[in-house]
């Protein structure tokens, strides 16, 4: 019961005047700051405001940074849903659906539905990481490289199942992003792969420049072929047509309730992050879900899924950087420095000798989501009126951000020309019907994948039985084979239909 | 007028903010250098960053500066991409990077490297941190001869985790294990969180690291340290003994192995590298300066530019034929 | 569709094949583990493979709709829907010339720093390839770029870049 009554103290220090004012002005400032493609994932807002957010006393400085990440996270689903432009790599799956939705007219009610999907799984985070934080820990300290590999594996295999109608096509962009990826120093032993001796390519490629390239600026290249005539958009009548429907919220249970345990699980373990969550979530919520087939052009379980995935994964990867004093992924990093500069040092320690930081810190994270539930929904329709801006005004701004995206991120004309090769790219599997979310994905999930088998098998002494010995490894590669023949089986059963009425296709 | 009222009021705000933040250098003082910007190899969190933060947090408190130092981040290859940075800004006088021991591997590593820290400016040293030897609480070593000395009766066999193979932990594991003929495999994480899980969990068995690195662990007696690199014990850590004490033969390691200082881009005018060791010079008398080195468990080491120099050409020579190990441990 | 897939699959394969023959060079095994070069021949291969096999289903007069691993998604109509138009033709003119201007831009960024190089940018897009030539076309082309420049560089303190001309208002 002392946990309960120190969380009442948390959310008490948290709703104090003062705190809570810059609580909101956080969120205000991400939301502001995540719109913009190329400071738009929470850790790059989080590190342009930290100047400012130092020179606050700790407590507040964590609660507005807290602000920040969620306002971060919000803009990132807006401007992927309204623009179909991902500003951070968790907000690449609400390009599926919540773009879908958005060119159907439906795009108040999939930001909303992100906003409240959010609202409820952060809520699931907040308890999760105060009543399962000793479980939670402990998992992220037994996730060693041997599960993490399998986890990525479990991840490529998802990517497969999303590869749609041509599976060829759909494997060649997952290839091409593995590829990809391979591209700079080996950190295991530091040579060269595919860098033809520039250092711009060293350090690989940028993670935002393919996505600015593929998604952004390709995008813009597809819709430029057509004479931009005056805004299609047609605005809805009443506010509440911007907004969620009960019916909506009703369909979404299952997905939500999905998105929120993978999420706060897959954000405990150090590495894990939002992009897997989302990911994660989406399939998932996909593979379950009474109507599969309709993923992708618009269901709002398509939205609801990932957004609770991405929400409660910050509650998951308070964990290890509370406890543990690690952080799990960008954004616990800011945040572990913004600790180490006010002079406190998170570790396993930190709830007993600072537990006036830890908890106000824990719920800041649930009040800001709140607080963007509070802020941005009467906002939403406001936000929709970006899609009535004419696209000859839109699309040079679009390109114009998409070079400061690419080369805000290190400073190096270099990625601006490989903007260039992508958005090419881009254009090029657009118009071949390739999908690029397997290239994207794959090019997240790959480097991890190789890594962790390479530490794995070093670990082992090159002994593959290492996958089967540890338990986590184990269940997860039990849950790939259940997988994979879950999916065999469903794709003779549909084989059947298909050869039973070929007219159908 | 017409064009004028269709301006949006955002786009006035705009320009205001222009004028009021961005500064327009009205009457501007010839002497300081002004719009400092501080360029550092890491991303943001990353040691280089929140040393680079930590000294114009310091800084501003003092007032010893009265502007803002934003923090530039040029991550790529270990320090190469900062060095080839402020290369280009060749002449100027607001840039300055923080630079550490790293980015003379990374240099010595890429024999093409387009600029290595001698094309710099060095401007100052100002810490060396020591790397001490942690391992879990529970591991049966109590020093690191013991465990040197399991490890030559099985080579092969222990494992060490650290960061990329260029990292000077690694180097100097290296080094140790070719003066006691004994080997070990190296575990990398680009990451700190996952090393400190794989020691905590018994994939790895030791790990070389700065104090921070470990100070928490340690307090909270999951780890504890059972060597110091170097000549010096640490105040944080009293107990654990230094190699030398150990008896653990380090010749081929630099005395200082991890240090950090500031350079400036080639032919930086003689006033303000005065101008920039006078700033950090002052930021290292302070009290948050002392609270800040005893937190981390680093030593002031301050030299200027002339003795830096001379410090990084014996590094160099140093470590020389410990990166000619890397590459044949590689093969 | 046929023929742009048949084009597509010999790129992808030779692109593989070019990608094998590097990594190769590289160390398949190093200190007994998977070294530097495994996986990238693996994946190269993979990518060769599956070029090839584009390029044959292409030349099959029926493509056997053959649904991936799982449930399909409706992804693959949506952009099939897009692609009406193949290759040539006055479409394919404005995206050629948008992406011209654009990648045109990149070593004026060198030179004449962002905010020059995006006017003349977005000058050339409203202007020439969109054809609008209105008053409030002329005032985004200038008020654009140097809102962008003084959000990102003044406000932000984003690095971008600045070009060779120092005249040191709005980072031209």
């Amino acid at each position: 019961m002392l946990i309960l009554h120190q969380l009442y103290d948390g959310f008490a220090t948290a709703l104090s005047f003062n705190n809570f004012a810059w609580m909101i002005g956080g969120s205000i400032l991400g939301t502001l700051i995540g719109i913009l493609p190329g400071l738009g994932n929470p850790a790059a807002a989080l590190a342009i405001l930290l100047p400012l957010t130092l020179r606050l006393e700790p407590t507040t400085g964590m609660i507005m940074m807290a602000g920040i990440y969620h306002g971060a996270k919000f803009a990132g689903a807006t401007t992927a849903i309204l623009l179909n432009i991902p500003t951070e790599t968790s907000s690449i799956v609400l390009c599926y659906d919540g773009h879908a939705l958005a060119k159907k007219g439906r795009g108040g009610p999939a930001m909303g539905m992100s906003a409240i999907s959010g609202f409820i799984a952060s809520t699931v985070g907040v308890f999760a990481l105060t009543f399962a934080a000793p479980w939670a820990a402990d998992l992220a300290v037994n996730f060693g490289p041997p599960e993490f590999a399998m986890l990525m594996l479990f991840g490529l295999l998802l990517v497969v199942s999303l590869t749609g109608k041509n599976p060829v096509k759909g494997l060649i962009s997952m290839m091409l992003g593995l590829l990809l990826a391979t591209v700079g120093i080996d950190i295991f032993t530091g040579s060269e792969r595919y860098t033809f001796g520039s250092i711009d390519l060293s350090d690989g490629i940028e993670f935002l420049v393919l996505t600015l390239g593929l998604f952004a600026v390709g995008e813009v290249l597809v819709n430029v072929e057509r004479k931009a005539g005056k805004s299609s958009f047609v605005a809805p009548k009443r506010f509440l047509d911007y907004l969620p429907t009960w019916e909506d919220l009703r369909q979404t249970r299952l997905a939500i309730a999905i998105g929120s345990v993978l999420g706060f699980v897959i954000g405990a373990i150090p590495g894990g992050g939002s992009t897997l969550a989302s990911f994660v979530s989406y399939a998932v919520v996909k593979n379950t879900s009474k109507h599969p087939e309709a993923f992708g052009s618009g269901t709002m379980e398509g939205v609801a899924g990932p957004e609770a995935a991405n929400n409660s994964e910050a509650g998951g990867a308070m964990i290890p950087l509370l406890s543990l004093g690690i952080p799990g992924n960008a954004s616990t990093s800011v945040m572990l420095a913004a600790l180490m500069l006010y002079g406190v040092q998170p570790g396993p320690l930190l709830f007993s000798t600072h537990p006036e930081i830890a908890w106000p810190v824990i719920a800041s994270l649930y009040l800001g989501t709140l607080a963007l539930l509070v802020l941005n929904l009467p906002l939403i329709p406001m936000w929709v009126q970006i899609l009535r801006i004419p696209y000859w005004l839109l699309y040079p701004v679009i390109l114009i951000l998409g070079v400061v995206g690419a080369y805000s991120v290190r400073g190096s004309i270099f990625d601006v020309w490989m903007l260039m090769a992508f958005s090419a790219l881009g254009y090029t599997l657009r118009k071949l019907s390739v999908p690029a979310a397997p290239m994207l994905m794959a090019f997240v999930l790959g480097p991890q994948a190789e890594s962790a088998v390479r530490q794995s098998l070093m670990l082992s002494d090159n002994s593959p039985m290492i996958f089967l010995e540890r338990p986590i490894a184990l269940g997860i590669v039990v849950l790939i084979v259940v997988m994979v023949a879950t999916s065999i089986i469903s794709r003779r059963r549909q084989r059947h239909a298909v050869a039973a009425a070929p007219a159908a296709n | 007028m017409s064009v004028t009222s269709k301006m949006h009021g955002s786009v006035w705000s705009a320009i205001a903010a222009v004028l009021i933040v961005g500064g327009f250098p009205f009457g501007a003082v010839a002497a300081d250098p002004s719009n400092v910007q501080f360029v550092v190899d890491t991303g943001p969190g990353g040691g280089s960053d929140l040393f680079a933060r930590e000294i114009v947090k310091i800084a501003q408190q003092n007032k010893i500066i009265s502007d803002n130092w934003p923090v530039i981040s040029q991550s790529q290859g270990g320090g190469l991409g900062a060095m080839a940075f402020m290369k280009l800004k060749a002449g100027r006088d607001n840039y300055v990077a923080a630079f550490t021991s790293k980015w003379v591997v990374s240099s010595l590593n890429v024999p093409g490297a387009k600029a290595t820290l001698q094309d710099l400016t060095p401007i100052i040293q100002l810490i060396d941190e020591p790397q001490v030897i942690a391992v879990p609480a529970s591991s049966p070593y109590k020093t690191f001869a013991e465990f040197v000395a399991d490890a030559q009766k099985n080579p092969g066999k222990f494992v060490q985790v650290g960061g990329a193979v260029t990292s000077v932990d690694y180097l100097a594991a290296l080094v140790i294990e070719q003066n006691t003929k004994s080997s070990w495999k190296y575990l990398s994480f680009p990451d700190g969180g996952p090393r400190i899980t794989a020691l905590l969990r018994g994939d790895a068995q030791v790990m070389i690291g700065a104090v921070t690195d470990f100070s928490e662990q340690v307090a909270a007696n999951k780890l504890k340290i059972i060597g110091v690199l170097g000549d010096k014990r640490v105040p944080v850590f009293p107990d654990a003994p230094t190699l030398k004490e150990q008896g653990v033969p380090d010749q081929g390691i630099p005395t200082q192995l991890q240090f950090r200082g500031i350079a400036g881009p080639p032919n930086m005018s003689p006033e303000a590298v005065a101008y920039f060791q006078k700033v950090f010079t002052d930021v290292t008398r302070t009290d948050d300066w002392k609270q800040y080195m005893e937190r981390e468990g680093d030593t002031t080491e301050v030299a200027l530019t002339d003795e830096v120099k001379s410090r990084i050409a014996d590094f160099t020579a140093k470590l020389g034929p410990a990166i000619k190990l890397l590459k044949t441990a590689s093969e | 569709m046929r023929k742009a897939d048949f084009v597509f699959g010999i790129v992808v394969c030779l692109a593989g094949v070019g990608a094998l023959i590097l990594a190769l060079q590289m160390r398949a095994f190093a200190g007994g583990i998977p070294g530097p070069g495994f996986f990238p021949v693996l994946v190269s291969s993979g990518l060769a493979v599956l070029g090839a096999i584009l390029a044959w289903q292409s030349l099959q007069e029926t493509v056997v709709e053959v649904r991936a691993v799982g449930p399909v998604s409706a992804v693959e109509a949506r952009h099939r829907h897009l692609s009406t138009d193949d290759q040539g033709g006055p479409s394919f003119l404005r995206t050629a010339a948008v992406w011209c201007g654009y990648v045109i831009m990149v070593p004026l960024l060198y030179f004449l720093g962002f905010t020059l190089t995006m006017t003349l940018m977005m000058a050339y897009l409203l202007f020439i390839v969109e054809g609008r030539r209105t008053v409030a076309s002329a005032v985004a082309v200038i008020v654009v770029p140097a809102a962008v420049y003084s959000l990102f560089a003044d406000l932000l303190q984003i690095d971008l870049p600045s070009g060779m001309l120092h005249l040191g208002v709005l980072g031209i």
